[in-house]
């Protein structure tokens, strides 16, 4: 039983990169909204998962500087984020460039642009338990914050929990790939006190290749060599990214898969750090911190009006609803392999991110942003990344509040 | 697999098949890389020159030391073949 009741034209569940931009964006077209958000900081897998890099922001092209994907929002977001403490300019990453990041400053950035949009209340340590629906319409959301339970009522509402959770609870149409065939999730954590400099990409494959055998030779837990080592503009600094391959079992009732991943992943990292600091380069290394969530990459999502294709995004296809432009290749963590596989698109090719994808098939007042937006499996390999849930995220925050105006 | 016969091979034919590797396995269909490609800048992270390196010792049957994984052995697909022909001469 809801202890309070409060009124908003736009109600957006979730604070990931995709929630965010949603949310002030709809603030800042003049429609009164609330950010519903279950951690105690926004960004999400940004932050909670702590990518480390944005990827999704700049064209596909093999030479040159990076260019600017989508204006607006998200390039907004990207050069704020660069000025940030800690952070840095764009680098190369086979044929495009990502933007590292520190999850602090991408949470500090995320309060200075929901503090600063009049209109806009953000609810920190809040988590969605409910919604009040009739046929076609969600009329409010249900949620509890640490103080209390509160009815939000709303005109529209936005789900951007990454895990579709307000669509399954409005009972609209969603899709979750089997866990056998899903993309793996993966634990970042950060490692002090490395000697980057002797890490070229020769010494990369050879450590890599070290983790392979011990793997194989029972010295490290199974599963424990699927390894990526990501930049870091600060000296001294790996990000690791731990994929937890060989979990997706079929798991007893009581074992909950995202626990499991956890628990695992701390293990498995443990392992791997107690190896590296036999090699030199790491014989100084500890671990300065973990990720607060496993990284999931893919769980429920909706299907909505349009759900994109592979081959929407292979071919670079443009829609005439097209609300933002993604260039980032299909890739793909799956079971069975190590690392991941790649799709790039051609040089200069983009594909448009149709408005149908981002909203619900019957549910009229209900939009869904970031990843758990309306796409294959496989175009979702591609449509997943920061820069593109900023630029949709924007979309839909706009659409939003359109909606909730009875436009 | 190996070839048996290792001083036979020809580096074109050594090139080729490290890119038919990389184009199946890591680069799905599209976008095929070629021998003269920068493997990094094509798009190739760590795990993925690796899974290279993995299929080469699997396929040719010898073991490149860590000392030899320098980036003029391991740039481009070329690169890896050239290696591979001047270990197995
Ligand atoms: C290991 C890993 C590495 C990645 N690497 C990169 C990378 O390098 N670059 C890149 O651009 N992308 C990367 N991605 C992808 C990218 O991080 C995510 O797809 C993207 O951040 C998703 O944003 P989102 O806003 O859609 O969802 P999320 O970031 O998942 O945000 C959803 C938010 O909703 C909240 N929430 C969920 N349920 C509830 C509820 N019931 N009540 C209240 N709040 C709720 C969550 O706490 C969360 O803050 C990576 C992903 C993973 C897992």
């Amino acid at each position: 039983m809801a202890s309070g009741s409060l009124s908003y034209d736009v109600v957006v569940v979730g604070g990931g990169a995709a929630g965010m931009a949603a949310a002030v964006t709809a603030a800042r077209t003049g429609a009164r909204t609330a950010l519903v958000e279950r951690y105690g900081f926004l960004g999400g897998m940004a932050t909670a998962g702590m990518v480390s890099t944005v990827c999704g922001l700049y064209l596909t092209s093999s030479a040159g500087p990076p260019e600017p994907l989508n204006e607006g929002f998200a390039n907004d977001v990207a050069r704020r984020l660069a000025a940030m403490p800690g952070c840095g300019a764009p680098i190369r990453r086979g044929r495009t460039h990502v933007l590292p990041y520190t999850p602090f400053a991408f949470a500090c950035l995320a309060d200075e642009l929901t503090m600063s949009a009049s209109g806009l209340d953000v609810y920190l340590h809040t988590i969605l338990t409910g919604l009040e629906s009739r046929p076609g319409r969600v009329e409010a959301v249900r949620v509890a914050t640490w103080e209390r339970v509160v009815e939000l009522a709303a005109r529209a509402v936005v789900d951007a929990s990454g895990d579709a959770a307000l669509a399954h609870l409005a009972g609209t149409a969603t899709a979750t790939t089997p866990l056998a065939e899903r993309q793996l999730p993966s634990l970042v954590f950060v490692l002090q006190h490395v000697d980057t400099a002797a890490l070229g990409s020769g010494p990369r494959v050879a450590l890599l290749r070290s983790l392979v055998t011990a793997e194989q030779e029972g010295r490290l837990p199974k599963g424990a060599a699927n390894l990526a080592l990501g930049p870091s503009p600060q000296p001294g600094e790996i990000v690791c990214k731990l994929t937890l391959s060989g979990i997706t079992e079929e798991l007893p009732p009581s074992r909950d898969f995202l626990t499991v991943a956890e628990q695992e992943g701390r293990k498995r990292a443990l392992a791997v750090t107690e190896f590296l600091k036999t090699l030199p380069a790491f014989s100084r290394a500890f671990v300065s911190h973990a990720a607060p969530q496993v990284g999931v990459r893919e769980s429920r999502r909706v299907i909505g009006r349009y759900q994109l294709t592979r081959d929407d995004v292979l071919t670079g296809r443009k829609f005439d609803d097209g609300v933002a432009r993604a260039s980032w290749p299909i890739e793909l963590w799956e079971e069975g392999r190590l690392g991941a596989t790649y799709e790039w698109l051609d040089d200069r090719a983009h594909y448009d991110i149709p408005l149908r994808c981002l909203q619900a098939r019957d549910v009229e007042n209900l939009f869904v942003a970031g990843r758990c937006m309306s796409a294959t499996h496989e175009a979702l390999g591609s449509a997943r990344v920061i820069g593109t849930c900023l630029a949709a995220g924007e979309a839909v925050g706009r659409a939003a509040a359109r909606c909730a105006e009875g436009r | 697999m190996s070839t048996g016969n290792l001083s036979r091979l020809d580096p074109e034919e050594v090139a080729r098949a490290v890119t038919d590797f990389i184009n199946t396995t890591i680069m799905a269909r599209t976008r095929p890389v070629r021998p003269d490609d920068d493997l990094e800048l094509a798009g190739l992270d760590s795990m993925a020159l690796l899974k290279v390196l993995l299929f080469i010792e699997a396929h040719y049957g010898f073991w490149m030391p860590d000392e030899d994984l320098v980036t003029d052995n391991i740039r481009t697909a070329r690169a890896f073949a050239a290696y591979i022909c001047r270990r197995s001469a």
